[in-house]
């Protein structure tokens, strides 16, 4: 019985927590956004300056798949220490084109994002998180303020046009880790010039198309531009990050069902020493049914129903366990939790069926039982 | 019609590893639908071992016996069980009734086995239960209940599926006199009932209320003496 409330729970916890992990991951994903994708170069022997991505790269790119992707950027970012009225904060810039807040959600607090004019004329602007203008100057309203930042060797004086709010998810945050780094956006065209080549493309597929699909057109088309092979770039989505992701999660769960299932079994090796001693208690009683006219399947039947019960009964017992285990483990590190009915109806109709399987010998036992030899015993 | 029980050279031999006892010997036994039959004989004489074939709770090592017709001495045991349960009643020394279970559902239980729908069920147990006094108590426990409550239980669930046969083994047995009274006139009203009754005993004060007795010695009938009907 407790083999089986052990079983049982553990195996509803771990299902708990695996479709928990999957919706976790699926908001973190929801937060990167599905369709996004990073275009880079990739397994070069040899790298010609020709590989890389420049800005003409982008514009041909930009108006060849105008029609199938949404917005296409530099992947590249810039750190550098910012120091406002002797307080420092490490900054991270991320590189952005106008229009990724149409693309990705950004929540802005006070001011506005980077804009086409921002891209166009090169402006020396940039949108602090609000973290960062709270620890540079104290509060969250910080636009109208410059700060001075390093790019290349250069240290330039950035105007604070917008403050955003980051809405990642807690969990994303933990995964994460404890980044010292405080985020903001620039404008790629102010951090970057012309003749530099980018190693990376930050891609966003139109919804109507296939993400896949527009992944080979693309190979296709800059394999062909850069005289190169299509293996020479890759288009990562994070839709194989995902796969791959589930797919860890899937093995620990199968790795940790199978503990769970050993400990089902000594649960039914239980259940069958309870139900052979009630077949010994009963001895008499089976040889008045028998006697009455009971057949050997009806005494079968009615120790088998009786083991299923039991075991049925510990099945119901370790589900409400498991449950209100990762409930607690979930609270505690505050994921929201996906309980599946299924598995829980699953669980029980399991454990009945562990009752089943280890109550067939002691009920057969029964069942055999010579009715005179049961009437005799004391 | 035929007899309710016929009985020819009937033998048990048991068993126990090189010793062979024989309990009955060539037996030969005929008894009519009707009649009220006491076996009678010191204990290791061979009449439980008989009450255990002719209840077909046991099978013969040799010889044939017919129940209604019926050659049942080579009979599967589940076929056994549905012969018990449509043309045997028992009624134990020990009472035997089914424990944490009500005097109702011990009553109703042969019809269970017999597949009777559980209104009808109910309904011809709370009727024996009248028959034998006890309408009162058919939702007590057994434990609850005096010896000679328990037998009559036991009488009423051996009458559940109207049996042609009904077997008492030392039926008063573990009960005071007065009890033993009372069951044994409810065996009687039975019997005039029409129901053929065996009766195994070893008191011959029971054996009175017999129309024929049969005494049984080291496996053998010694004495099948019909006694006068008052």
């Amino acid at each position: 019985m407790l083999g089986i409330i052990i079983g049982i729970s553990s195996v509803i916890a771990i299902v708990s927590i695996g479709d928990s992990m999957k919706g976790v991951m699926d908001d973190i994903y929801k937060d990167i956004g599905k369709n996004r994708a990073y275009f880079y170069v990739y397994n070069v022997e040899e790298f010609r300056s020709t590989d890389f991505f420049y800005l003409d790269d982008i514009e041909l790119l930009k108006e060849r798949f105008s029609d199938k992707i949404t917005y296409i950027c530099p992947s590249e970012s810039l750190r550098s220490d910012v120091t406002v009225n002797k307080r420092v904060i490490k900054l991270n810039m991320a590189c952005v084109d106008y229009g990724f807040d149409t693309v990705q959600h950004v929540k802005m607090l006070y001011g506005r994002m980077i804009n086409k004019g921002d891209v166009d004329r090169k402006s020396k602007v940039i949108v602090l998180e609000q973290n960062a203008a709270l620890k540079l100057f104290n509060k969250e309203n910080a636009t109208g303020q410059t700060i001075k930042v390093k790019i290349g060797d250069y240290l330039e004086e950035l105007l604070i046009v917008g403050v955003y709010k980051n809405e990642e998810s807690p969990v994303l945050s933990l995964l994460n880790g404890q980044d010292i780094y405080e985020d903001s956006y620039v404008p790629f065209t102010m951090a970057f010039s012309s003749s530099y080549g980018f190693y990376a493309l930050d891609i966003f597929v139109a919804d109507n198309s296939s993400v896949s699909d527009v992944g080979d057109d693309m190979l296709k088309y800059v394999a062909n531009l850069k005289n190169r092979e299509v293996e020479n770039y890759q288009f990562y989505t994070v839709e194989e990050d995902q796969a791959t992701l589930n797919g860890v999660v899937g093995g620990m769960s199968v790795a940790v069902a199978a503990i769970a299932a050993i400990s089902l079994l000594v649960g039914g090796i239980g259940i069958m020493n309870i139900m052979l001693v009630s077949v010994t208690e009963r001895t008499r009683e089976i040889g008045i049914k028998k006697a009455l006219g009971a057949r050997t399947k009806d005494v079968l039947f009615q120790f088998l129903i009786e083991s299923a019960t039991l075991s049925a009964f510990g099945g119901m017992v370790g589900t409400m366990f498991g449950i209100g285990l990762v409930m607690i483990g979930g609270s505690i590190i505050s994921i929201p939790i996906v309980v599946n009915p299924l598995s829980v109806v699953i669980a029980v109709v399991f454990s009945m069926i562990i009752g089943i399987f280890f109550g067939y010998y002691p009920a057969k036992k029964a069942a055999k039982s010579d009715p005179i030899d049961a009437l005799r015993y004391e | 019609m035929s007899n309710l029980i016929t009985i020819k050279s009937l033998n048990k031999i048991y068993k126990n590893g090189a010793v062979e006892v024989h309990a009955l010997k060539n037996i030969n036994l005929e008894i009519q639908h009707g009649e009220f039959i006491a076996i009678m004989g010191q204990s290791g004489s061979g009449k439980s071992t008989l009450m255990n074939i002719l209840g077909c709770l046991d099978r013969p090592t040799s010889g044939e016996y017919l129940l209604e017709g019926t050659d049942v001495s080579k009979l599967s045991q589940d076929e056994l069980s549905a012969i018990r349960n449509k043309k045997i009643g028992f009624v134990f020394q020990a009472f035997n009734l089914i424990p944490r279970t009500n005097v109702l559902s011990n009553v109703e239980l042969p019809m269970v086995y017999a597949k009777i729908k559980a209104p009808k069920r109910k309904q011809r147990a709370i009727e024996l239960l009248e028959k034998v006094g006890l309408s009162d108590r058919i939702n007590h426990l057994p434990n609850e209940l005096s010896g000679g409550q328990k037998q009559r239980v036991a009488i009423a669930r051996s009458l559940a599926n109207n049996p042609p046969l009904i077997f008492a083994d030392e039926p008063t047995g573990n009960l005071d006199t007065q009890s033993s009274e009372e069951i044994m006139e409810i065996f009687r009203s039975l019997n005039k009932e029409g129901n053929s009754i065996i009766l195994v005993t070893h008191e011959p004060e029971l054996a009175e209320y017999a129309d024929r007795v049969i005494v049984f010695r080291d496996g053998s009938i010694i004495e099948d003496r019909k006694r006068e009907v008052l």
